[in-house]
């Protein structure tokens, strides 16, 4: 069953990456867990790319968004790459060798900056349902994200799905 | 679409001057590819167990609206896989605001039916019934039904 | 020659499964295939691909667009296409110039070789039939709509009359498009129709044919169907493994009934022990395709239930000693998935592109390729 912000993840284009013969990494995609497209540096905030439980370091992975392939360093930047909405974007992570052919547990966790999510404490006040939205996020969502990156009010949107890769 | 070959969205009454001459619906094509629109054998449409005469009942495609006796010779009407065709029934003030039970057959004729053998070739052929006999009767011949709710609002 | 020109040979076909697997990592470019690459090609001629109709739930609830299937097509590497105009093209049997433009740039795009049309001939346009010259007529537009897609091959479903088929030999023939009868349970491989459609191919080989379906290799009901009637409670978990435990070890059918029996069976379950039996009726042997092998250019891989986790298994069919036959005896051509499950049960129970995916782990690893 796909619930829309829970199961985003797809095992359409699911594959390693080859470079003449050498596989030399891997593939996947998945939806916006969101009910619109987004800039891509909204996503910036925390990103987590785990397979068969081994996470890959951030300076290891992409994110492709309409044919543009962006590494994780610049996706703050990105903020004329739109995503949008119902689209696919592709993660590639570096993988010497690539994935065996079979079943893989594939997981990613992501964070949407939301333009009504108001980061500077400063301007709170100005709601009174301001301290509701700070709530401790779950551990495990504040493991998978960069340090100094985290923001408190943006915990992983997490999805894992059991992925069959043929080549 | 699902299992639901007959869709929720598209579902009123026709008005014609200010008065309602009947309803509609659509549904998508309960197969996996397109047909011509004259392979589409048998029909009925029953709302709220109330059976719609075929006179009455009209079916489009794209934009052209073809009365039931014109289905049968509109071979070169092609139904695209995936497109919804529009049932029209007349029936003068329509249906009530609210939920109406559809219930929905067909009988498509498939080229890969093997329902004759004069080459004596095929050990399966499946005997031609009487005419009277084919709809409604037998799924092994190919007629399929669909029910569901639906609410309409104007 | 071109990357199109090439692939038109055989060498190009074997290759580019090859050439198709260097995928680029980023935007980075892809390095032409290597003669590295080329010396790793196996000595037969076994290409994979996939029939659109596999992913035919996805696509008609706009989950998968056609490019998208390609894309996945190129991912796991199964480059050869069949599809029906029927179910694919825009606005067909006409399509514009811009979805064929489109159409094109896909198949460029995901490297994706046109192998095969699957052609319903609507011989029942009219309740009474049609005549031969309106059939041919039909026939021909058909020719015409494939091959400006690239197709060579058109799988010809059961039901297409022999007049007809004889008909078109000469336009085949002049058109360069080839004929393949399928061969579809449970039609057998020794059946007149094969026979008679054998003697034909004899004398016409570049324009008739076989499309064998791999349906005529299943030997036992789709698991998937199985556990869906044990979950609604209609057949007996215990029950129905020892019926199928049975037939497998080739115990007569009446000494299972007479045990089941026994087992205070539930009406779901006694007519599953013929639902079993039933299932190997027109099994064919894979060895009897043999002598029919020189003239199938096109093979349909139909399959129902592929194992969940990590198990690769067809419930239905054994994959190994079909595309053996096929590997050692000079089969040149795809063998193209049709995922069929998706019409037995929900498309919530299965999911289409997966099955996919695991039946052709299942011929990765048996083809090498």
């Amino acid at each position: 069953m796909n619930f829309m912000y829970q199961e985003f993840l797809t095992s359409l284009g699911f594959g390693n990456i080859y470079r003449g013969p050498e596989a030399v990494g891997f593939q996947f995609k998945f939806t916006i867990p969101y009910y619109r497209g987004v800039w891509l540096s909204q996503i910036s905030g925390g990103f987590m790319v785990k397979v068969d439980g081994v996470e890959y370091p951030l300076d290891k992975v992409s994110i492709k968004v309409q044919d543009r392939v962006i590494p994780w360093s610049e996706v703050d930047y990105s903020y004329d790459l739109f995503w949008p909405y119902g689209s696919y974007a592709t993660v590639i992570v570096e993988k010497p060798g690539g994935l065996t052919v079979g079943l893989h547990k594939v997981e990613v966790g992501l964070s949407i900056r939301r333009s009504y999510m108001d980061e500077d404490p400063a301007v709170q006040h100005l709601y009174d349902f301001g301290d509701r939205r700070m709530q401790a996020p779950p551990p495990e969502a504040e493991k998978g994200s960069e340090e100094g990156s985290y923001n408190p009010m943006q915990p992983l949107q997490t999805c894992s799905l059991d992925m069959v890769l043929v080549m | 679409m699902e299992e639901k070959y007959i869709l929720k969205y598209g579902f009123r009454n026709v008005y014609q001057a200010g008065r309602i001459t009947g309803f509609q619906f659509k549904f998508v094509i309960p197969y996996y590819r397109g047909i011509y629109l004259s392979c589409l054998d048998e029909f009925s449409v029953k709302v709220d167990g109330e059976n719609f005469s075929l006179n009455n009942v009209s079916i489009k495609i794209g934009e052209r609206i073809f009365p039931w006796k014109e289905v049968d010779v509109a071979y070169d009407v092609f139904w695209t896989y995936g497109d919804p065709a529009t049932v029209i029934v007349s029936k003068p003030g329509g249906l009530e605001t609210g939920l109406h039970t559809i219930e929905l057959g067909m009988f498509i004729r498939k080229s890969y039916i093997v329902w004759t053998d004069p080459e004596g070739i095929y050990d399966f052929v499946i005997p031609p019934l009487p005419k009277s006999e084919l709809p409604d009767k037998d799924p092994r011949y190919g007629f399929q039904t669909f029910s569901d709710q639906l609410s309409l609002v104007i | 020659m071109n990357r199109k020109q090439f692939i038109s040979t055989a060498a190009g076909v074997a290759a580019t499964t090859v050439i198709g697997a260097c995928r680029a990592l980023g935007n980075s470019d892809t390095s032409p295939a290597s003669a590295d690459a080329f010396s790793r090609l196996p000595a037969h001629k076994v290409r994979r691909g996939v029939a659109l109709y596999s992913y035919q739930q996805a696509i008609m609830c706009n989950r998968m667009t056609l490019e998208e299937c390609f894309e996945e097509m190129n991912s796991i590497g199964a480059y050869g296409l069949e599809m029906m105009g029927q179910a694919t093209i825009r606005d067909y049997p006409y399509p514009s110039d811009e979805w064929v433009r489109d159409y094109w740039n896909m198949i460029e795009k995901y490297e994706i070789v046109p192998w095969t049309y699957t052609n319903f001939h609507d011989k029942y346009l009219r309740k009474a039939g049609m005549t031969v010259d309106e059939n041919v007529e039909y026939q021909t537009r058909e020719f015409e709509l494939g091959k400006k897609l690239g197709f060579r091959h058109f799988r010809m479903l059961i039901g297409f009359p022999i007049n007809v088929m004889e008909k078109m030999i000469p336009i085949a023939e002049k058109m360069g498009v080839w004929m393949g009868l399928e061969l579809h349970a449970p039609v057998t491989l020794d059946s007149k129709l094969v026979e008679l459609v054998l003697g034909i191919a004899e004398k016409h080989p570049e324009a008739v044919g076989f499309n064998p379906d791999w349906g005529i290799f299943a030997k036992y009901p789709s698991e998937l169907e199985r556990n869906k009637q044990i979950e609604a409670g209609t057949l007996t978990r215990e029950i129905a493994e020892y019926i199928l435990d049975a037939y497998k070890k080739g115990t007569n059918k009446e000494a299972v009934a007479a045990q089941v029996k026994k087992m205070k069976p539930k009406p779901g379950d006694t007519a599953y022990i013929d639902r079993v039996y039933n299932s190997g009726r027109s099994t064919q042997d894979p060895k009897d395709l043999i002598p029919l092998l020189p003239y199938c250019k096109s093979t349909h891989g139909k399959c129902h239930y592929i194992t969940e986790g990590n198990e690769f298994r067809d419930t239905e069919a054994e994959w190994e000693p079909g595309l053996r036959v096929m590997m050692e005896n000079g089969y040149d051509g795809y063998v193209c998935t049709e995922f069929e499950g998706q019409r037995s049960y929900s498309m919530y129970d299965i999911d289409e592109l997966d099955q996919v995916r695991r039946v052709q782990v299942i011929m990765k690893k048996i083809l090498g390729v």
